[in-house]
């Protein structure tokens, strides 16, 4: 068993995000403590990326507070939240295709300028040690690895912003069956060795078999929430997500 | 825009074209005005260039200054009157504007923009030195004074003459706007890529972006001339070229109004703020960037987008007309119009790729790789990240040139040819990480991929002939079914970025269905959903299938596959390692090794 939640880390309350006339996220309560994993899944355009975009501060919520690490911070831009240790790895990876691995990873440590040298240091070697492919191909355009590679690429990056919050979305978006075991097996033993981690997966399954709690999203508001094991069990998860033999004659 | 605030735009406008001549208090008025109408004219044709090919031309003033010449010298030396001196200077400058096309073929952006400009002084040092032709400095004197049908053309006639020009390329132009030509414009400078997926030629689209805009300029220069009598190298500078591109982005790209409002005040302003004297050039700069700053889309583009959203309820309205008309077309029982294969044969084609081979530098992304997909079946193909599945699809769609192999699409050579030529003979495809058009609304892009279907040509689409008509009626009809059926109507006039990412992939299918292929590549069509959303894709693909269309499915989503696929091509390391029916490759030991990475439970 993993160790006992600590205190809360991230708390959402009452979280509205509207782009234009449209709401996507209609007052979404969230809560996350040091040391969980916690995974939110949901149909597409159910809202998951936009709560997402709202705790990073790519979009300034139109009500609700975000506060972490008990600082309000739903009016604090991304760059800023960045350095306060929330950390979000978006979807669809978002590396810097055209420059090196290396230089991907120097601007993920982009916001710890005043660290001392050593510190940063260190966390590169950690991170080579996580990922061995990275450090062959320091030198190689960002945008020449592989699908899996690129991933393996952003969550590096994520993890040399030292992050206290690791937000991840999408982490299985177009890879192969075994880089997703080995991706998702990976975040299980960086939360194991104490990070926090809030995952957005399509691949339910996958994540709640990793995950301590989820919140189930629909139609921009926590439609369910539990823990990982419960939630498995719940015959409305398995037919929406679990997909359980459920074929529909279109 | 609806149909009724253009009409009474045009409305409009023509009544200002009628209302100015009689209003006019003097001489100097009135050929203010005449100027304005030329200038227009440039901006008009500028913004084809710019609002829809979405590409930079900072030397339209040495178009301007080719037809201007031309017809100037034309006219003092050979007699050619109104007419044949302006259809002249048109056929000049087009053949450079084609000519100044043929860079984007390697340059776009700020590189275009220097070859402009480039352009426009080369012209205008052409004009000064070239003093056996052009006069020099001094420029052209006594050119005669326009006819038409023997009439010698008074003020107040070459007026009512520069305001049917006007009217007419404002109709002109807007309807172009409103056609598969405006439309694949606006397609190219969003996504080429999937432009040229879609059987557009993206060469030839930009090509005529570049001949219209600059045939309105020398049309504009020739009359110019005639109206002055008298050119010279002054009024076809750098400067100029800038206040021509200004007209167009300071009244608001893309849009008819703009450019016309753009032009207006452009031609106006500086006269008003001639009063200032010596702070006249401070007060117009002044005035441009805090408008651009405050009006980011110009000052009519962002009036209507603040009508867009002040009135959010318009759309919707639309929306329910897409669905009464969807609802209409299924009780037609049109059952293959819905998939957009009406005019194709029934059965798929047969995809054949032959010892492909790809190397980029020393590496070798595909090593003499075959595969067949048959007619009509479902193809599924699959392999660990970066074993080369990307690069057979693009080799396969024409974007890659395999070093040798073949591939042939129901019997054609298709190896060499280029991605627009392989879609028309049938092959479309969808993108991993979603190539929409973003801007234009969800049922425009699907009109773009019913493209090359269309039968109307230019002309047709600017004077709206019944065979334009017709065409557009079928295409937007092909739309909406192919909408309902993907579930997308309540979206239809959404713009397409605004959908979420799994909706996004689907628009792409309904895109690429437009075209009416005989083969349809999806590459990850899966990947972003949930498992319900899965199932949903199963039925759909199945569907596609049964309606003749061979399917070809890059995919991770093992259970979609074996549930779907007829057969299955693994590769690994850029090499074929398994061709075969689901259960078993299920089986293989080697696939499970490269890509399950445990072996997977059978199926009950």
């Amino acid at each position: 068993m993993r160790a006992p939640p600590g205190d809360m880390l991230l708390e959402v309350r009452g979280l509205q995000i509207r782009y234009g006339a449209a709401t996507a996220v209609r007052g979404v309560d969230l809560e996350v403590r040091r040391g969980e994993l916690v995974a939110i899944i949901g149909n597409n355009g159910a809202g998951k990326t936009s709560i997402l975009r709202g705790i990073s501060g790519l979009v300034r919520p139109s009500a609700g507070e975000v506060s972490f690490k008990g600082i309000l911070t739903e009016r604090l831009p991304a760059h800023r939240k960045v350095g306060l240790g929330l950390v979000m790895i978006p979807e669809g990876r978002l590396i810097f295709a055209d420059q090196t691995v290396e230089d991907n990873l120097i601007l993920g440590a982009y916001c710890r300028w005043r660290s001392a040298r050593g510190e940063v240091a260190n966390d590169f070697d950690r991170v080579f040690a996580l990922f061995p492919r990275l450090k062959e191909r320091l030198h190689q355009g960002a945008g020449t690895l592989s699908g899996g590679e690129q991933q393996m690429l952003a969550i590096a990056r994520g993890l040399l912003s030292n992050p206290d919050l690791l937000i991840i979305d999408e982490l299985s978006l177009g890879l192969a069956p075994k880089i997703v075991e080995q991706l998702m097996a990976l975040l299980h033993d960086l939360n194991a060795k104490g990070l926090t981690i809030l995952l957005v997966e399509q691949l339910a399954s996958h994540a709640l078999a990793i995950a301590n709690r989820a919140y189930v999203v629909s139609n921009g508001q926590i439609q369910m929430q539990g823990t990982a094991g419960e939630l498995a069990q719940s015959p409305e998860i398995m037919e929406t997500f679990l997909g359980k033999k459920h074929r529909r004659i279109m | 825009m609806t149909a009724r605030s253009t009409v009474l735009g045009f409305i409009l406008l023509a009544a200002l074209l009628v209302a100015v001549p009689l209003t006019a208090h003097n001489e100097y008025e009135l050929r203010l005005f005449m100027l304005f109408l030329v200038y227009a004219i440039i901006a008009l044709g500028l913004n084809v260039l710019v609002g829809l090919a979405g590409l930079i031309s900072l030397g339209q003033a040495g178009l301007f200054a080719l037809g201007a010449y031309s017809g100037a010298v034309l006219a003092t030396r050979f007699g050619f009157g109104l007419v044949a001196g302006s259809i002249a200077g048109i056929a000049i400058t087009t053949v450079f504007g084609v000519l100044l096309a043929y860079p984007t073929v390697r340059v776009r952006g700020v590189y275009l923009a220097v070859i402009t400009i480039a352009f426009g002084l080369i012209v205008e040092n052409a004009a000064i030195e070239w003093q056996g032709l052009t006069g020099g400095p001094m420029g052209i004197t006594n050119i005669p004074k326009p006819h038409l049908l023997g009439m010698r053309l008074s003020g107040f006639a070459y007026f009512a003459v520069l305001a049917v020009v006007l009217f007419a390329t404002a109709v002109g132009t807007h309807n172009m706007k409103n056609s598969r030509y405006g439309r694949a414009m606006l397609a190219v400078a969003q996504s080429e890529t999937a432009a040229r997926s879609l059987g557009i030629n993206a060469t030839a689209v930009r090509t005529l972006a570049f001949a219209i805009s600059a045939a309105t300029a020398g049309l504009a220069g020739a009359l110019y001339s005639f109206l002055n009598s008298y050119i010279s190298p002054d009024v076809f500078t750098f400067s100029d070229s800038i206040r021509f591109l200004l007209m167009v982005i300071f009244g608001g790209a893309g849009t008819t109004t703009g450019p016309l409002l753009g032009a207006l005040l452009l031609t106006y302003l500086p006269e008003y703020l001639q009063q200032l004297q010596y702070w006249q050039a401070f007060a117009y700069g002044f005035l441009l960037a805090a408008v651009m700053f405050v009006l980011p889309q110009g000052v009519f583009g962002t009036a209507v987008e603040l009508v867009r959203r002040l009135r959010p309820g318009a759309r919707t309205i639309d929306g329910a007309r897409a669905v009464e008309l969807a609802q209409a077309l299924r009780s037609q029982s049109h059952s293959r119009t819905d998939l957009g294969a009406d005019h194709r044969a029934h059965a798929g084609a047969e995809l054949l790729a032959e010892t492909l081979t790809v190397r980029f530098g020393g590496l070798i992304a595909l090593d003499e790789v075959s595969m067949q997909v048959r007619p009509g079946e479902i193809h599924a193909l699959i392999g660990p990240n970066g074993s080369g599945k990307s690069t057979l699809v693009n080799t396969i769609t024409g974007f890659y040139q395999p070093a040798h192999g073949r591939v042939a699409l129901d019997g054609t050579d298709l190896t060499r040819a280029s991605p627009h030529e392989i879609a028309r003979h049938g092959l479309a495809r969808t993108f991993q990480n979603t190539e929409l058009f973003g801007d234009l609304t969800v049922i425009e892009n699907v009109m773009v991929g019913y493209d090359q279907r269309f039968r109307y040509g230019l002309f047709d689409a600017a004077i709206r002939t019944p065979r334009f008509r017709r065409g557009e009626q079928v295409c937007g009809e092909v739309a909406a079914s192919l909408l309902g059926f993907l579930g997308l109507l309540k979206y239809a006039h959404e713009k397409a970025r605004f959908l979420p990412f799994g909706l996004q992939r689907r628009l792409e299918v309904a895109r690429a269905l437009a075209s009416g292929p005989r083969l349809l590549l999806l590459d990850e069509p899966a990947a972003g959903l949930t498992a319900k959303e899965i199932e949903e894709l199963d039925g759909m693909i199945r569907r596609i299938a049964s309606l003749g269309v061979s399917v070809l499915l890059i995919e991770h989503h093992i259970e979609l596959i074996m549930a779907i696929a007829d057969r299955v091509t693994v590769l690994d390391y850029g090499e074929v390692i398994a061709s075969d029916v689901p259960d078993r490759i299920q089986q293989d030991a080697r696939v499970i090794e490269a890509y399950f990475g445990a072996p997977v439970t059978a199926k009950a």
